[in-house]
């Protein structure tokens, strides 16, 4: 009897938590795009640019970090972002920025960054959600 | 040859005498037990001095070792520099290697009859780690030597990155062990024994994965600054599913050990809870997830060999199960869902269902790519997953103290039960009106603060009748603290941005900040000076600004309360520039314009010493103001240390006055400024700090809560081995 209880159960969770995974995964999902798609594409994504570290500004009334990544083909493209500030940004040759495009702007919610190969291999940390 | 190299290619070589020993014995051959012993004692020597070297190379800054230069320097601390052993990938494999090899010995010990196929398997195992290091050595040398190493990570320089390594790999190390006697079991169909043999071992896994977690969430929260503890970032992922895995396996053994059930499902978990070292090795070591990890690992030509373990051990081992799937003989589970082998059941379900879960959103990035543009998942999917499971948890472990093992009635868990709800709706009462308003974190809220009335009731009532099997009922308080402290600290954490100019304070949550100004501690190390008064208590706070030439650093502040932790994470420091405009540099004898005046610097005015050390310095000046009048003023100068005094001189006929700014005896300069202002601020570099001030409620539940569960788990594994002659 128990058992049967047990397969019930087993496989309740199975199909419960399988659509449960299935629907977060493509709601949750961040595509690795290219520039021309993150202005086009509905929803967030990622993206991969080289920094333009002199261009790099704070922007203190709405304590945004402004910078302007630019992809290999030269497309360029102006990036807002509120959270903390990676540790080590300044040194990043360029990062991938998580977030959408709007009103002209890429609106990053999270910076993963790709360093130079001084630390390859090394365990750098990042800002959470 | 490089020594280092050649002690890894004989160790390997006595690896493979051992490993060809006890396939013999495994046959039956017990002739060859002595010889494989003694090969796998000298692979250990073996082992030991090649990381010995290592260690004295790094310590001795032999830079022509180029991983010795890769991740150590002259000036780096000893501490430091026997830490960068783990530093990079092959030291790192290294390290794991050492935690294995160590491991080995006292596995074989405990082996029983049934050492020969364990440690055949054991030492395939090696065999994978071995091949990196063979694949990838530490000992490559350079040409031509730097004179000086590239340094360790200002990131790892750091008390929590010296054990947090050590400890995950012997966590890593710790699942060979399980794989290696289920495997040992399948092969020669000795299913009876198995449970017992290997019971310790998997606890011994969830006792290190779990402190490796706990090292690794406890330094990001206290060094890096973004005030989190968890990013579920893949190479977290990669030591929580195994973790997970052998959670599961400890639960599945326990319902094994009394009634004889799960043993197929047993065998599959310790098979796959080390897969999933495998393949998080894979995931994270490879460079396959280059771009969705922050963890830039580079692929050092590794890929096609952990794909083909990968492979490899999947195949063999799934497949060996499935073919011995029949031989495997199944038993009667309870007749009562209200049992506590039911409620074992539900949370080793929940828990496998979770370790799945996870394991496809760190794979996300590689799933995706079968159909379209690779994507990894936001933060979000692992809690939207997770968070009912959490709360299904909750109840299992809820529940589980209060039942028996086979049957329990409504009578015998009344009290308990009621008086425990009750509990947790106070609590969730509690968190409703403080802040919680989201019913799925209620819920969680709910059923885990009702784990933690059974199980603490369980505790005590086991303590007070002297019983000293209480490891289970401490590791489940710790989890349901942790659940506390994780739904509090994640959902009702608030964060706020504040920058201060130096010399004034700004509000944030009811602590008022004070910024002082920056201290220049070292080239590379800036502490800014911060006083927090939040009414009832005042006290300095100082987050780090770590400068090197590999990044920026912020050290946060956290001052802990009982209930909360104040984070203070420094963002940046800026200067305004100081106003030049109204500032003149003047040499002895010369003449300047500034302000409409003519100001003529005759000579210095001899010191005069003050108490206290200070010295007063002034400057005769000539001062012509537009009408051609003439006079002499003598503005001062108070040397003092870090604040430096001003005396101004007011000019007749005018409301302004001059300041003596700066002084350079040896050169004969002087800096004037003109103001009409009371004070010389404006020609002060003006200094702003931006911070990241959060809330953390209940953190201190995530770490108590941990080190409950590292503890039980610790000290189950050690009476579990006991009972093994």
């Amino acid at each position: 009897m128990v058992r049967k209880y047990r397969m019930i159960i087993g496989l309740a969770a199975i199909v419960i938590f399988g659509a449960l995974g299935i629907w977060s995964l493509t709601t949750t999902a961040t595509p690795y795009v290219g520039f021309a798609k993150a202005r086009t594409h509905n929803g967030d994504v990622q993206v991969l640019g080289k920094v333009e570290h002199d261009r790099t500004t704070y922007d203190d009334s709405s304590k945004a970090l402004v910078f302007y990544i630019i992809d290999e083909n030269g497309d360029r493209m102006e990036v807002r972002y509120t959270g903390t500030r990676p540790g080590n940004f300044e040194q990043a040759e360029s990062v991938v920025c998580v977030g959408r495009y709007r009103d002209g702007v890429f609106h990053a919610n999270n910076l993963l960054i790709k360093c130079p190969s001084k630390y390859e291999g090394t365990e750098f940390r990042k800002k959470g959600a | 040859m490089i020594l280092g190299a050649y002690m890894i290619s004989l160790a390997a070589a006595a690896g493979i005498l051992s490993f060809y020993g006890y396939f013999r014995v495994a046959r039956g051959n017990m002739v060859y037990v002595l010889a494989a012993r003694w090969s796998y004692y000298v692979m250990t020597i073996l082992i030991l001095i090649s990381a010995a070297l290592l260690v004295g190379y790094l310590i001795g800054d032999r830079f022509d070792f180029a991983y010795v230069s890769s991740y150590s320097s002259i000036s780096l601390p000893i501490n430091f520099k026997i830490s960068s052993l783990w530093a990079g990938q092959e030291g790192s494999f290294l390290l794991w290697m050492v935690m294995a090899v160590l491991l080995g010995l006292w596995v074989k010990r405990k082996a029983a009859d049934q050492v020969g196929w364990v440690m055949f398997f054991f030492l395939i195992a090696l065999g994978f780690l071995m091949t990196l290091l063979l694949i990838s050595s530490p000992f490559k040398i350079q040409h031509p030597v730097p004179a000086d190493g590239r340094g360790l990570n200002p990131l790892l320089q750091n008390y929590w990155m010296q054990i947090h390594p050590p400890i995950v790999f012997l966590g890593f190390a710790s699942t060979f062990i399980p794989f290696a006697f289920a495997m040992a079991a399948l092969v020669s169909r000795k299913y009876d024994n198995w449970v017992k043999l290997t019971f310790p071992w998997a606890i011994l896994s969830v006792c290190t994965l779990g402190a490796g977690t706990f090292l690794g969430g406890y330094w990001a929260y206290e060094t890096l600054g973004w005030g989190g503890y968890w990013a579920w970032d893949p190479v977290e992922n990669a030591i929580l599913v195994p973790w997970l895995g052998s959670i599961a396996l400890v639960h599945g053994m326990v319902l094994e050990r009394t009634r004889g059930t799960f043993r197929k499902i047993n065998l599959f978990l310790a098979i796959t809870a080390f897969l999933m070292t495998i393949y998080g090795t894979f995931l994270t070591r490879s460079g396959v997830l280059a771009d969705f990890s922050v963890h830039s690992f580079v692929d050092l030509g590794y890929t096609a060999y952990l794909v083909l373990f990968l492979l490899g051990f999947t195949v063999v081992s799934y497949g060996l199960l499935l073919f011995r799937a029949k031989t495997i003989p199944a038993s009667q589970p309870a007749k009562s869902p209200l049992s506590r082998e039911f409620a074992v059941y539900l949370g080793m379900l929940f828990i496998i269902v979770s370790g799945f879960l996870v394991l496809i959103g760190m794979s996300a990035p590689l799933l995706t790519r079968i159909w379209g543009d690779p994507s990894a998942v936001a933060i979000d999917y692992y809690i939207k997953t997770n968070l009912p499971i959490g709360i299904i948890i909750g109840i299992a472990i809820g529940m589980a103290p209060l039942l028996g093992w086979r049957s329990a009635t409504w009578q015998s868990i009344r009290v308990r039960f009621i008086w425990s709800v009750v509990g947790a709706l106070v609590s969730v009462l509690v968190g409703a009106v403080l802040a919680i308003r989201n019913p799925a974190y209620l819920a969680f809220l709910f059923t885990s603060a009702f784990a933690l009335m059974t199980n603490s009731w369980q505790l005590i009532d086991q303590l007070r009748k002297g019983n000293r099997s209480i490891q289970a009922d401490l590791v489940h308080v710790g989890v349901a603290l942790m659940f506390i402290g994780v739904i509090a600290s994640s959902a009702y954490s608030s964060q706020r941005k504040i920058s201060i100019e130096q010399g004034s304070e700004a509000d944030a949550f009811g602590f008022a900040v004070k910024f002082h100004g920056a201290d220049q501690l070292s080239p590379e190390k800036t502490r800014a000076n911060l006083t927090v008064d939040g009414g009832s208590s005042i006290f300095a706070a100082t987050p780090v600004f770590l400068q090197s030439n590999q990044g920026l650093v912020r050290n946060p502040f956290i001052k802990k309360f009982l209930f909360y932790d104040l984070y203070i994470s420094p963002e940046e420091i800026k200067s305004a520039a100081a106003n030049q405009d109204n500032a003149l540099i003047l040499a002895k004898g010369e003449t300047g314009n500034i302000g409409g005046l003519k100001v003529t610097f005759n000579r210095f005015d001899v010191g005069t010493h003050m108490e206290g050390g200070m010295m007063q310095i002034g400057a005769d000046l000539m001062v012509e103001t537009a009408d051609g009048k003439k006079q002499t003023l003598v503005p001062k100068f108070i040397a003092s240390g870090e604040n430096p005094g001003y005396i101004p001189a007011a000019i007749e006929g005018d409301s302004r006055r001059i300041y003596l700014l700066k002084i350079s005896a040896d050169q004969g300069l002087i800096m004037i400024g003109l103001t009409d202002k009371e004070s010389a601020a404006e020609f002060e570099d003006k200094l702003t700090i931006v911070l990241d001030v959060g809330i953390k409620p209940l953190i201190n539940f995530v770490w108590l809560g941990l080190i409950l569960i590292v503890v039980g788990a610790g000290w189950s594994t050690v009476r579990r081995i006991r009972e093994i002659r």
